[in-house]
């Protein structure tokens, strides 16, 4: 596949306006603020069928149709850059390395959803993403293509360039929103929905960075071109963040349902020493663990689905045989433990839990049942939190239980682990 | 709509939740941060329950029902998630009920026992949030009374919505975040509003208690007695938790149509005062100027003889008789009656704190001027609440909630006008600060503003008077006089007449004012003027729990109980008819009248109940001297005040603990309370000491319990008639006052000039504070503990210009006297003001003031 997101991104130069320009940048704008009305655009992305790539894979337009016309209050976009899911790291990509092409897709969608403030809420470890988006921000303020009366076209926006407190919750949307109003990064109870009360009680649409980046490119080259890419239900290319074990660690840019193997093994180069493989996670740690039989998957929603797993920020983590899978979900789980928001009672007790029996089997003090009772646990904990943070802390437990069963009993039973060496994860 | 909840069906309305429609069927699903008096929170979790076939479990708290509903509260999954949701509650929980201070009453601990598993299956080391090493227990004062104690905190943050979404302040929240997340106060930064204390009570578990109570008593060995805040107008209802002759603590008894749950910390801390030490203990007799205990009998027997041989030497109208917006109307009740019957004088009156109360005859056109015409309630049917002259906060704490609560629900808008910034301005649409004393300029600005621009919309023929008389208040001139931008008075004229239900609030700088009267006139003109279809009212909010009760009984010159003038000769017969006993018709003195009276030697002779004038009465040296002069004065008080001290005898009362009674709060709710012990001592309720004084004399007061006389009350008093004692818990009732229907018309109202003055160039504001009210709180220990000590607001800018620093000892000076005080800079006052509280019994306020004055006037020197 021809790269598309990434057609650009080593391009010396490319986060500069001139040189974007120069590659075809801005082409998409003046198409879509000069040839379509708004609601032609939200019929579009609707037909090109985009799906958020944040996670939850939410098709982009019918989000966008949420937004009530007829309300008086003022709407806001929300550019998602938080990207804190462990091992993902495209978003960080896209906005270091083509920053207009993300802020080409911000003005567009706002366009298209009727916004005239957009907020990007970064991540707080991005200060050098943050730079380079206050950059970008200035030069398309300068160029015209923010501000009042966009390219004479009568259309007004402004961008607020908001930097986090470096909370993995934050990047819930409703945590985020609050963290936007000032608030403690908790997180809300919906409905509302962001569409209809969002930021200060304002209906919101909120897309992560790469599926904004998505947008100029399904204008320019339309909704069919777009679906054409990838597979029915997940058209369109997608970055992978391939991280772990692997030869060639790094982002590629392949189309939609493209395999685990092919991702691994092709792309990112194999397994590292020619080691075995053990384990993968397909998409950031709140994603289920697949074992080496499951590389045939495709790397789509569905698919991942298909598999009992899911496609996530399609964050690939790969583990080889050296590594302790008690250990792993240790380490995944204390994460969670650490970046609960605390406001409902099973994800911040329950984490709490869970990590500590996790650390007393890892450290030679597992008793007998304490299998049992993490899985309760997780159990308690599953369905019953109010956002979905909760039950993605308790996948990395489960599904190294149902996989790796038999590391948690040795580890339980000889006070060590299975594997030899231990590789450090932390 | 037909939901059916664990196999019962009912029937409820669209926009019901799941958690209100299982209580409607009477089943209890376990919540915790859940509260009906907050936003919801979905935080706890505890709520979930099965609907229809849904996979996952759904918040009984925040889903909303919808018609054919199945909901299952019961079910082995439901049963599951709550042992799970508890459990998880309980790893971190301490364990040590025994050494909470909430067991007993603690939510986590019912709910445990009822809904938790019997197995402990952590093992791990519990989460501490450790305050002191040294210490056993992690508790962390977090204000002058609130002590937390993270350990015990289930995070489901009533306490913080609380103080934030109800109360309105930013002084407590949430830190850290997940299994680190903790309650508390910014550094330095207390804990200490004036609705703090209701965290205590809305913590379900034991994270939160107050200083006052905790490790006093375990909760299930005290007794709840019902009874009425005394503190304010606003009568919050209460529980009084007594045991053993003392009261433990005060928690809220919720009435929605008044406090919805909240108390204010004056009313929930400031009861210590009943149990203090220096309380009265038995009656009390003058001799070489000294107090000794006598008899009960004693006492009756020296005030009938110099009562009867002054009424003998000089007729009953050398007596008169003090009684008190404070106490019941019981008490006030009996209180009258002796006067006009045993003595035979109308000299009574109540109103010691006001220079010139008006006349009771004069308000007849307004029965608004004896209390509010809306109820509490009735706030939350308004467009605009307007707010003159009163700071809501100090004088009525939980109407001030009320108003905040309706302008976040309903977005009702508020003005304020003050002569100072008040504390609701973070709300209010428009502050309007205008100089003391010039509403009536200012009112009349706003009525020819509206003349002027023609948006009124009564005929023009009906208010050509009104025109003549207004129209010299244009906006210059009226800016000039009140300090009000002009532009500020035009915008707010336009913005009343577009509002079409509005309520006028008037508070305690209208109460006190040199013009009452034209104020209310005024603002009764502006209500006449908005005319057809807009409905307007005026509210004149009495400052103590029976200000109402005190004028509705009689405690009043010239009018008996129930308004009925004392001259009128059919009012005169009915009562006449009752007491069995011949009545005066000549009115009486009203109490700045009294003092002038004794000085021209026509008062002998006075008894005063409940008041204590001496800090009281706006003039100190003039009522020192009057008071002193009387050849006899006998002071009824639950403490020796500094009227008792002057006085020849000094007959101990009870308070409002001790004795059954009601309390007419300021919207007119007659409300019980009941007795939680006996007098103290040998103290007396105060209308048996008035009972047995006149049986003494050879009366027949026979009145064996104070309900005896609410019922009389009910049956003699026209506007309380039909009021049952057992009914007014019920119903909670307010009264109607439809008797004399006002006679709309306009009526002229000019301001007038407050003379300037050089040499004292400072206005004096006086009132209650927040922790303090009247003269009695600040016997406790509990309200001192947060604050203890007088102070003078002043504008800081003014304290540049005077080289006074925050804390600095100054001098307030008048004509009349000095005082001593330390200096509070604060921006709420305006420049050219001093606020003085008159709640502390070192700082005497009142000698800098002068009767004669329109306003009292001081000027500052440094100490
Ligand atoms: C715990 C949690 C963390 C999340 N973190 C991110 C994130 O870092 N970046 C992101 O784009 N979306 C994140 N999401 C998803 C967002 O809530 C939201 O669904 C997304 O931004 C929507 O954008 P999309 O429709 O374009 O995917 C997170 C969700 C959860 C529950
Ligand atoms: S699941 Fe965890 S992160 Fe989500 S609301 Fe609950 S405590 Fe916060
Ligand atoms: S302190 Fe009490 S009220 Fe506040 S969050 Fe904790 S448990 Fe809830
Ligand atoms: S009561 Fe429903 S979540 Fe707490």
């Amino acid at each position: 596949m021809e790269k598309i997101l990434f057609k650009h991104i080593d391009f010396p130069e490319q986060y500069k306006i001139d040189v974007y320009i120069k590659n075809g940048g801005y082409i998409a704008l003046s198409k879509a603020l000069k040839e379509f009305t708004p609601d032609d655009l939200i019929e579009m992305v609707k037909k090109s069928n985009l799906r958020g790539r944040g996670g939850a894979g939410f098709p982009t337009g019918v989000k966008w149709g949420f937004v009530p016309k007829d309300s008086p209050k003022a709407k806001y976009l929300i550019c998602n850059a938080d990207e804190g899911e462990p091992g993902t790291f495209k978003d960080r990509w896209l906005l270091e390395k083509d920053p207009h092409q993300l802020l080409e897709g911000i003005i567009i969608s706002s366009y298209a959803t009727g916004a005239h403030l957009c907020f990007i809420y970064i991540r707080g470890e991005f200060s050098f993403g943050a730079k380079r988006l206050k950059g970008a921000i200035e030069e398309a303020y300068q160029k015209g293509f923010l501000g009042k009366n966009i390219l004479g076209t009568g259309f007004d926006l402004d961008i607020i360039l908001y930097r986090g407190g470096g909370a993995y919750i934050c990047g819930e949307e409703t945590s985020l929103m609050n963290s936007i109003q000032g608030e403690r990064g908790l997180t809300r109870l919906k409905p509302p929905f962001p569409t209809s009360a969002g930021v200060y009680e304002c209906p919101t649409v909120i897309n992560n960075v790469e599926t904004l980046s998505n947008i100029p490119h399904i204008v320019l080259n339309g909704p069919e071109w777009f679906s054409s890419i990838g597979t029915p239900t997940s058209p369109g290319p997608k970055i992978y963040s391939v991280s772990g074990h692997v030869k060639k660690p790094g982002n590629y840019e392949l189309p939609m349902g493209t395999t685990l193997k092919e991702i691994i093994y092709e792309h990112a180069g194999g397994i590292k020493d020619n080691k075995n493989l053990k384990a993968v996670i397909p998409g950031g740690i709140s994603t289920p663990v697949l074992t080496p039989d499951k590389l045939f998957a495709k790397m789509d929603f569905d698919s991942m689905c298909d598999v009992g797993s899911m496609l996530g920020s399609g964050a690939v983590i790969v583990m080889d045989e050296t590594t302790c899978m008690v250990k792993s979900a240790q380490r995944m789980v204390k994460f969670f433990e650490h970046e609960s928001c605390g406001k409902c009672t099973p994800c911040r007790e329950g984490t709490y839990w869970l990590s500590r029996i996790l650390e007393r089997i890892e450290n030679g003090g597992g008793e007998e049942g304490d299998i049992q009772l993490l899985l309760d646990i997780c159990d308690n904990i599953c369905g019953k939190t109010l956002c979905p943070m909760g039950d993605g802390a308790i996948i990395p437990v489960l599904s190294t239980i149902e996989n790796f069963r038999e590391e948690y009993e040795y580890h339980i039973k000889n006070k060590k682990c299975m594997v030899t060496p231990v590789r450090r994860f932390d | 709509m037909k939901i059916t909840i664990d196999n019962k069906e009912v029937e409820v309305d669209p926009g019901t939740t799941i958690l209100e429609t299982a209580k409607k069927a009477g089943i209890e699903i376990p919540t915790f941060c859940w509260h009906e008096k907050l936003d919801v929170y979905g935080g706890c979790r505890l709520c979930l329950v099965e609907v229809d076939d849904l996979p996952k479990l759904q918040l009984a708290c925040a889903t909303y029902v919808c018609d054919g509903m199945r909901v299952k509260t019961n079910s082995p999954k439901v049963i599951k998630a709550r042992k799970g949701n508890l459990e998880f509650l309980l790893i971190n929980h301490p364990l040590d009920c025994p050494t909470c201070d909430k067991a007993g009453e603690c939510e986590l601990q019912d709910y445990v026992f009822k809904y938790g598993s019997d197995k402990k299956r952590f093992k791990e080391k519990k989460r501490r949030f450790i305050v002191d090493r040294s210490q056993t227990f992690d508790d962390l004062k977090i204000g002058p009374q609130i002590i937390r104690n993270q350990n015990r905190c289930i995070i489901c943050a009533r306490c913080i919505r609380f103080i934030k979404d109800i109360a309105g302040e930013d002084e407590l929240g949430d830190f850290n975040k997940g299994y680190r997340s903790e309650i508390n106060s910014l550094p330095e930064i207390p804990i200490a509003n004036q609705y703090a204390g209701n965290v205590v009570e809305l913590c379900p578990v034991g994270a939160l208690t107050s200083k006052a109570f905790r490790y006093k008593i375990r909760v299930w060995l005290t007794k709840k007695i019902e009874s009425v805040c005394p503190f304010c107008g606003d009568g919050c209802n209460l529980f009084l938790w007594v045991k053993d002759n003392r009261i433990y603590r005060v928690t809220s008894r919720r009435n929605d149509k008044i406090d919805e749950g909240f108390l204010c910390d004056r009313g929930r801390f400031g009861y210590d005062f009943v149990n203090h030490p220096d309380r009265l203990k038995t009656p009390l007799l003058k001799e070489n100027n000294d107090f000794i205990p006598v008899s009960w009998e004693e006492a009756f027997e020296t005030i009938a003889k110099r009562f009867e041989k002054i009424k003998k030497d000089y007729g009953p109208d050398f007596l008169a008789g003090v009684g008190s917006p404070k106490l019941a109307n019981e008490d006030n009740y009996i209180f009258q009656k002796f006067f006009r019957t045993v003595i035979g004088t109308n000299n009574i009156d109540h109103r010691v704190n006001i220079k010139n109360p008006l006349p009771g005859s004069d308000f007849k056109d307004y029965k608004n001027f004896f209390g509010m015409s809306d109820s509490i309630e009735d706030l939350e049917n308004s467009d605009l609440i307007f707010i003159l002259g009163c700071d809501m906060n100090l004088e009525h704490p939980i109407i001030a909630l009320r108003i905040r609560k309706t302008q976040r629900k309903n977005g009702t808008f508020v003005i304020l006008a003050n002569p100072k910034r008040t504390k609701l301005k973070n709300i209010a649409t428009y502050e309007l600060l205008y100089k003391y004393g010039t509403e009536v300029a200012f009112l009349n600005g706003i009525l020819n503003q509206i003349i002027d621009e023609k948006l009124y919309r009564i005929e023009e023929n009906k208010i050509r008077e009104l025109k003549d008389w207004v129209k010299e208040y244009d906006l210059d001139k009226v800016s000039d006089i009140t300090g009000v931008p002009a532009e500020k008075i035009k915008t707010v004229a336009k913005f009343i007449s577009q509002k079409e239900r509005v309520i006028f609030l008037l508070g305690r700088e209208i109460i006190l004012h040199h013009q009452t009267q034209d104020v209310v006139d005024s603002v009764n003109n502006l209500i006449l003027l908005l005319g057809n279809g807009r409905k307007g009212s005026l509210n004149l909010l009495w400052e103590y729990n029976n200000s109402c009760g005190a004028l509705d009984i009689g405690i009043l010159p010239d009018r008996l109980p129930g308004y009925l003038p004392v001259n009128d000769l059919e009012s005169k017969k009915r009562f006449e008819n009752f007491w069995k006993e011949k009545l005066s018709e000549k009115p009486g003195k009203s109490f700045n009248k009294m003092l002038e009276a004794i000085l021209q030697g026509s008062l002998k002779a006075m008894y005063i109940m409940g008041s204590d004038p001496v800090r009281e009465f706006p003039d100190r040296n003039f009522g020192l001297k009057a008071l002193k002069k009387l050849d006899f004065l006998v002071v009824q008080d639950i403490f020796l005040t500094e009227t008792a001290k002057i006085a020849d005898v000094v007959l101990p009362g009870a308070s409002f603990a001790e004795k059954d009674g009601t309390f007419t709060n300021c919207e007119r709710r007659v409300q019980k309370l009941k007795r939680g012990f006996k007098p103290l001592y040998d103290s007396k309720a105060d209308w048996e000491i008035i009972c047995e004084l006149a049986n003494y004399w050879g009366s027949d007061f026979d009145y064996p319990q104070a309900k005896d006389i609410t019922s009389e009350i009910a049956e003699v008093v026209p506007i309380y008639s039909g009021f049952k004692c057992e009914q007014i818990d019920e119903n909670r009732k307010r009264l109607d006052l439809s008797f004399e229907k006002e006679k709309v018309r306009f009526k002229r109202a000019d301001y007038k000039k407050i003379p300037d003055d050089k040499e004292y160039p400072f206005v004096l504001i006086t009132g209650n504070t927040y922790y303090h009210f009247g003269t009695l709180t600040q016997k406790g220990e509990n309200l001192n503990s947060i604050v203890s000590e007088g102070f003078c607001e002043i504008n800081p800018e003014d304290a540049k210009n005077l080289d006074i620093f925050d804390g600095d000892l100054i001098k307030l000076e008048s004509l009349s006297g000095k005082i001593e005080i330390k200096a509070k800079l604060k921006g709420n006052i305006q420049k050219g003001t001093v606020f003085v509280p008159i709640n502390f019994e070192k700082i005497r306020y009142n000698l800098l003031m002068d009767k004669d004055k329109l306003v009292d006037r001081v000027r500052i020197r440094k100490s």
